[in-house]
């Protein structure tokens, strides 16, 4: 489970977030909606405890970031815009030394079966470095997936993956989901966000303004309200 | 998951990236001859000032080759968000310091090892004995374990390549000046009492440069 009380983060004296109230349970599919530069990818940093937060503090499964980042650590699952891959090493090279960091035992068994879900192949001898986007997303994806955490934050994973990835990345998230894992996701499609999470929250001024969940989910709707939240009513009249 | 463990996987995930790459090897080899082969050329006429800059040539090419290598190690890491993704190892960042600090020592010591019979034969003078080895050795592990936490320290600043020397000499200076003196008695044949204060100074410097690093590194490296 993740959850922020009062979280504040100012950045050379400019706040980014302001008293941030989140909490997702296990099993939810929380997609984190907002425009460029509202916090998005700051809470995401911060519930991965690779930034500190100037206010408040966040849990993850009761571990707190800012007391307990290694028992954080242990339990989260990260995807930040770029990959975190090293260009010289293989696919199955890249899974192996993340599993090794995680501590895991069957490094090779994980990190191929892993490769297979994401549709790469565990025996190419390709580096890394000469892969494109899409494959680079999923790669990423199977290296936040490696040590099986209770939580994933994944930031923009939708980015530069064309239909067929796209679908396939949902397929994997869903599941994710089922298998009772806690999901807080940033996209900017609202239509494709409608469509998958449990609940959306849409990030304004360093804080949640709205959240849509239920039959509050359809995606002209969602759109629409969106709309009305980054636009205000007369523009969108 | 112990620190050792995830020592051990960034070092050699550290040697089959340069296996592959050998960009950081090259690069320090070929700066580390050019060095040589320009102070050789300097001291050509006067046999007895070369013999006498041997140390002052050896350790000014370690040090700076070794620069340049420090700071690409590091500057490597923040490549597809590399550095992020040691970050959130599951267990104390401690491992990302002793990982870092021991592939750098181990390519410094590459390019030593190579350097020696190359310095040897153009100085005229034999340079591969045991005392130097273990004086190199010495001087080696203070030079990268000191080198490695500056690098994580100015590795998200974007004039790191420069910054990196400057921080580094000053705190680089007992080590250097150790070094040099006890490299010039080893040449000199000087006795083992001789050295023996200069070579006590050498291991409390790596033990302090160590146990500095494994406390501060944590707080070094985060954003």
């Amino acid at each position: 489970m993740i959850q922020t009380e009062k979280l504040g983060k100012t950045y050379q004296g400019k706040p980014v977030l302001r008293g941030l109230d989140l909490i997702v349970q296990p099993g939810e599919f929380v997609v984190l909606q907002g425009a460029n530069g509202a916090g998005k990818t700051t809470l995401l940093r911060i519930l991965s405890t690779l930034t500190r937060p100037t206010k408040g503090d966040c849990t993850i499964n009761g571990f707190s970031v800012k007391k307990q980042p290694e028992e954080v650590r242990k339990r989260i699952g990260v995807m930040l815009h770029e990959p975190m891959l090293y260009g010289d090493l293989t696919a199955l090279e890249n899974l192996g030394f993340y599993a090794a960091l995680a501590g895991l035992k069957q490094r090779r068994e994980i990190s191929e079966r892993l490769l297979d879900q994401v549709a790469l192949d565990p025996g190419s001898s390709k580096k890394v470095r000469s892969y494109s986007r899409g494959m680079l997303q999923r790669l990423s994806l199977a290296r936040a997936l490696i040590a099986n955490p209770p939580v994933l934050l994944l930031d923009e994973p939708f980015t530069g993956l064309d239909a067929e990835s796209q679908v396939r990345l949902l397929h994997m998230l869903k599941e994710a989901s089922r298998d009772g894992k806690a999901l807080l996701v940033t996209d900017h499609d609202a239509v494709r966000s409608a469509g998958m999470a449990s609940r959306v929250d849409y990030l304004h001024s360093g804080g949640i303004v709205r959240s849509f969940s239920g039959a509050e989910l359809d995606p002209a709707a969602l759109q629409r309200e969106i709309s009305l939240i980054e636009n205000g009513p007369e523009k969108q009249a | 998951m112990s620190v050792w463990n995830a020592s051990k996987a960034i070092f050699l995930k550290d040697l089959v990236a340069e296996r592959r790459s050998r960009e950081l090897l090259l690069t320090m080899l070929v700066f580390a001859v050019q060095v040589i082969l320009v102070f050789i050329s300097a001291f050509d006429l006067n046999a007895g000032a070369r013999e006498a800059s041997i140390p002052g040539v050896l350790w000014t090419t370690v040090i700076f080759a070794g620069t340049l290598g420090l700071s690409r190690s590091m500057a490597a890491e923040r490549e597809q968000g590399c550095l992020d993704g040691l970050m959130l190892l599951p267990g104390d960042r401690t491992a990302i310091f002793f990982g870092k600090a021991a592939s750098n020592w181990v390519f410094v010591l590459v390019v030593c090892a190579i350097l020696l019979p190359l310095y040897s034969f153009f100085s005229g003078t034999n340079l591969l004995r045991p005392g130097l080895a273990g004086i190199l050795l010495l001087g080696t592990f203070g030079y990268t374990i000191v080198g490695t936490l500056l690098a994580a320290l100015t590795v998200r600043i974007r004039s790191r390549e420069m910054l990196l020397p400057v921080l580094m000499l000053p705190v680089l200076v007992p080590l250097v000046l150790a070094c040099l003196r006890v490299t010039t008695l080893d040449l000199q044949g000087g006795s083992a009492a001789e050295m023996q204060t200069w070579v006590m100074l050498l291991i409390a410097y790596d033990l302090i440069a160590f146990a500095g690093g494994w406390m501060i590194f944590d707080a070094v490296i985060e954003e």
